[in-house]
């Protein structure tokens, strides 16, 4: 496909392609912070199409993804960070977000395709997984693994790339140590025990969910997220978000 | 649509130099999991001697400097935890050989380049998830989840990508057996001291809305680190403090859009770029 | 590098290296999709020299790399039968495609790699880590496992796509998770309802050899698969083939 373009385009796809690789990896690193307002400020785009899903459903546009991940997240860390301060005074100079906790969802296998028309990109991860939580912020007491596959697009948007569309579909939340995730699973299904789809507690979103559910010995194969193959331009065919695929709709 | 700074022969010698950086730190986590300690510091690491004296190696505890303490930690070190390993195993197995029944992996994915204006330049970072496996008195062993995050400056020299400066922050050591009560947790810090504070529904996960998917894991205390180890005296002792987690991240981290111009040690990962000699997490 | 490459060139050879992580990243996300029988005819070249290496030997020419993916197709397939025969009150009704699958569950993330393409941009070599774990399918019923070990791959260019010539899937750790790969690995009681599974046998590889030993104590440091390093042909480097 490549050969089609002219060197200056097939250029500034290559360096699309990497400069969206390294938004993709800056997302773990301030989601692993708890810098949400960062990462909604300094890598997304802010139009109404902009949207965010997980298995709860899809949060669409750039005014509920905020509220739902700034304004809903952010108050859980203070309220940690003012009790962790009543027993250390050392917490009083720590960063009230990042000092407890690195939730990094980590990035491997990625397939990353970049439109033809040089315009968007698009990208589908797994993460192997590796989850240090904070007990309180101020201490971190153990680490799960977090299995997870991503699915993202972006836009090259006013002359920068911008994060437009996330779809995480979790497929289970083990321990390190502690239990066989399979086997598990199959001796609660023998007791009619099920996984529950959905998510406890979820925020508010345009689009309900489940998108995706946890691993369970009787669910079927979810192929939500199917690899970006080589595609001209973001439409409905070719997005993570059908329907949505408009960076400048404000 | 091109970025006007540069000429494009300028950007695709830029693409290719990101590149190169990602190759050869992914090069470093192979040597170091074949103990190439040495051929590391020969191969991949400033050969400059005005480089070699600001080069810088850092652990938990704080930073190696220059190539006699770096080897004295890093190559020389090993060599005697092999041997202790070696005499452990031979009570059992006399006739085993140099690593017996060790293992030991590192992986480096997540990474962010962020290559300076002047192209000279590289801070690199990537997180580290992996095991190590040690044996133990009985001729028996005992594997470990090991994760941390590791950052790195990498400088051209004589045209070449090396590497000035890696700081190894560790975040986590959790026992690859079951621990009874510890639900998960690992070595690293204290154990939490109270239950379901914070957000109904657990810790804030995030960017995934009020709670999360399982709240943090209950805790016995568990002692040190095995993984500390290794870490030897740093030849200036500054700290990477596990209790505090990514406090210092946000002010480490490489820039997603715009480089900085060109080498900076106040912000590199070297001694002078320690986080903690700035006064505030601002 | 020790050719000078122009602009062209250099392009040209960074897209390579972008399709060859797709490629590889394609393979990994084929098994979180369960199309692992698939992946033969969407990424292997289809010359009549390939060969994929596992831990006890070889599967070398076409008919045994194909044959080795079709019996990961065979054994979805079994293992969804018994699964759905165990929970009628949830699967019946359901097709046998619909069923394929079923319980079954393969996370690979793969990374770290380290990647040379040839001077003559025919070849390419990678070598990946792989830190996963999957559910496998057992006469106890599913019991999952950690899976960490690497990929090692050269690669040939065809019409222009990059293809898998030669492969290896070498294991260090394949044992229960919920256990130390370093101690007895856990046991789970048989299940009469996946009694059949005790019948199932991948093929063996057709050519016996120890690649590599999965991890055991006593076992003797193992060093990581070799890596890739500059070369201007194929013909002057090593192969990760036989």
């Amino acid at each position: 496909m490549a050969s089609k373009l002219t060197f200056e385009q097939r250029l500034h796809n290559a360096l699309g392609s990497q400069q969206c690789e390294q938004i993709k990896s800056t997302h773990s690193y301030l989601h692993g912070m708890m810098y949400s307002a960062e990462e909604w400020d300094g890598i997304w785009n802010r139009s109404k199409d902009a949207t965010w899903a997980h298995s709860f459903g899809r949060m669409v546009g750039f005014d509920q993804i905020w509220y739902d991940s700034v304004c809903q997240v952010d108050p859980g860390a203070y309220r940690q960070w003012l009790a962790a301060m009543e027993k250390d005074p050392n917490v009083a100079r720590k960063d009230p977000r990042s000092m407890g906790k690195n939730a990094c969802h980590a990035l491997s296998s990625g397939v990353v395709e970049v439109a033809e028309d040089g315009k968007s990109c698009r990208s589908t991860y797994l993460t192997p997984g590796p989850f240090v939580m904070g007990g309180e912020n101020a201490h971190v007491s153990g680490g799960r693994i977090l299995n997870e596959r991503y699915g993202s697009d972006f836009v090259y948007n006013n002359g920068r790339w911008e994060y437009f569309h996330e779809q995480v579909c979790p497929d289970g939340f083990m321990d390190y140590n502690n239990g066989n995730w399979a086997h598990e699973r199959y001796e609660q299904c023998k007791k009619g025990r099920y996984t529950q789809p959905g998510y406890h507690n979820p925020p508010p979103v345009t689009d309900p969910g489940p998108l995706h559910v946890d691993y369970d010995t009787v669910q079927l194969v979810q192929k939500t997220l199917p690899w970006p193959e080589p595609y001209e331009t973001l439409n409905d065919e070719n997005s993570f978000s059908p329907g949505r695929n408009d960076p400048n709709k404000f | 649509m091109m970025n006007q700074r540069y000429t494009n022969e300028e950007l695709v010698t830029r693409l290719w130099d990101k590149e190169i950086v990602k190759d050869l730190m992914a090069r470093r986590c192979y040597y170091k999991q074949n103990d190439w300690r040495q051929r590391e510091l020969d191969e991949l690491w400033v050969r400059n001697p005005e480089n070699q004296a600001d080069m810088s190696l850092s652990n938990n505890l704080g930073y190696f400097v220059g190539p006699d303490d770096i080897k004295a930690y890093y190559v020389d070190g090993i060599a005697e935890k092999r041997q202790r390993q070696l005499e452990l195993v031979k009570k059992t197995n006399p006739a085993a050989e140099y690593g017996n029944s060790v293992m030991n992996a590192h992986t480096y994915h997540t990474i962010m380049v962020e290559l300076s204006g002047d192209g000279l330049w590289a801070r690199y970072l990537a997180y580290d998830h992996g095991h190590q496996t040690d044996p133990q008195e009985n001729g028996t062993a005992k594997g470990y989840w090991t994760s941390g995050h590791i950052l790195a400056d990498l400088i051209k020299e004589d045209g070449q990508w090396k590497i000035l400066h890696i700081k190894q922050n560790h975040d986590l050591t959790i026992p690859a057996a079951p621990v009874p009560g510890a639900g998960g947790g690992g070595f690293g810090g204290p154990p939490p001291e109270a239950e379901g504070e914070g957000a109904p529904g657990g810790p804030p996960e995030g960017g995934e809305g009020p709670g999360g998917p399982g709240g943090p894991p209950p805790m016995p205390d568990m002692g040190p680190d095995p993984y500390e180890d290794e870490y030897g005296t740093p030849t200036v002792a500054l700290p990477y403090v596990v209790k505090w987690a990514w406090n210092d991240l946000p002010k480490q981290m490489p820039n997603t859009y715009e480089p900085h111009e060109s080498y900076d040690p106040t912000i590199s990962y070297g001694p002078a770029g320690h986080p903690d000699q700035l006064r505030s997490w601002r | 590098m020790s050719r000078n490459f122009t602009p062209e060139e250099l392009l040209t050879r960074w897209e390579s290296r972008r399709e060859i992580q797709n490629v590889m990243g394609k393979v990994s996300q084929s098994y979180i999709m369960m199309e692992e029988a698939q992946i033969y005819d969407r990424f292997w070249s289809k010359r009549e020299d390939v060969c994929l290496g596992v831990n006890e030997g070889w599967y070398a020419g076409a008919a045994a790399v194909k044959g080795y993916y079709d019996s990961m197709g065979e054994k979805i397939r079994l293992a969804s039968d018994l699964i759905a025969k165990a929970f009628p009150e949830k699967l019946s009704g359901k097709t046998t495609d619909e069923l394929y699958g079923v319980g079954q569950l393969g996370v690979k993330p793969i990374d770290t790699f380290v990647i040379e393409i040839a001077e003559d941009g025919e070849t390419a070599k990678g070598l990946w880590s792989l830190h996963g774990t999957y559910a496998n399918m057992t006469p106890s019923g599913p019991v999952s496992n950690w899976d960490w070990g690497y990929w090692c791959v050269d690669f040939v260019c065809e019409d222009g796509a990059w293809k898998i010539w030669h492969m290896q899937d070498l294991k260090d750790i394949e044992s229960p998770t919920g256990g130390d790969w370093a101690a007895e690995p856990l046991s789970f009681p048989e299940e009469p309802a996946f009694a059949a599974l005790k019948d199932f046998r991948f093929p063996e590889p057709n050519v016996k050899a120890t690649l590599r030993e999965r991890y055991y104590v006593g076992r003797p440091f193992t060093e990581t698969p070799p890596l890739p390093e500059p070369y201007e042909t194929f013909a002057d480097t090593f192969s990760y083939g036989m």
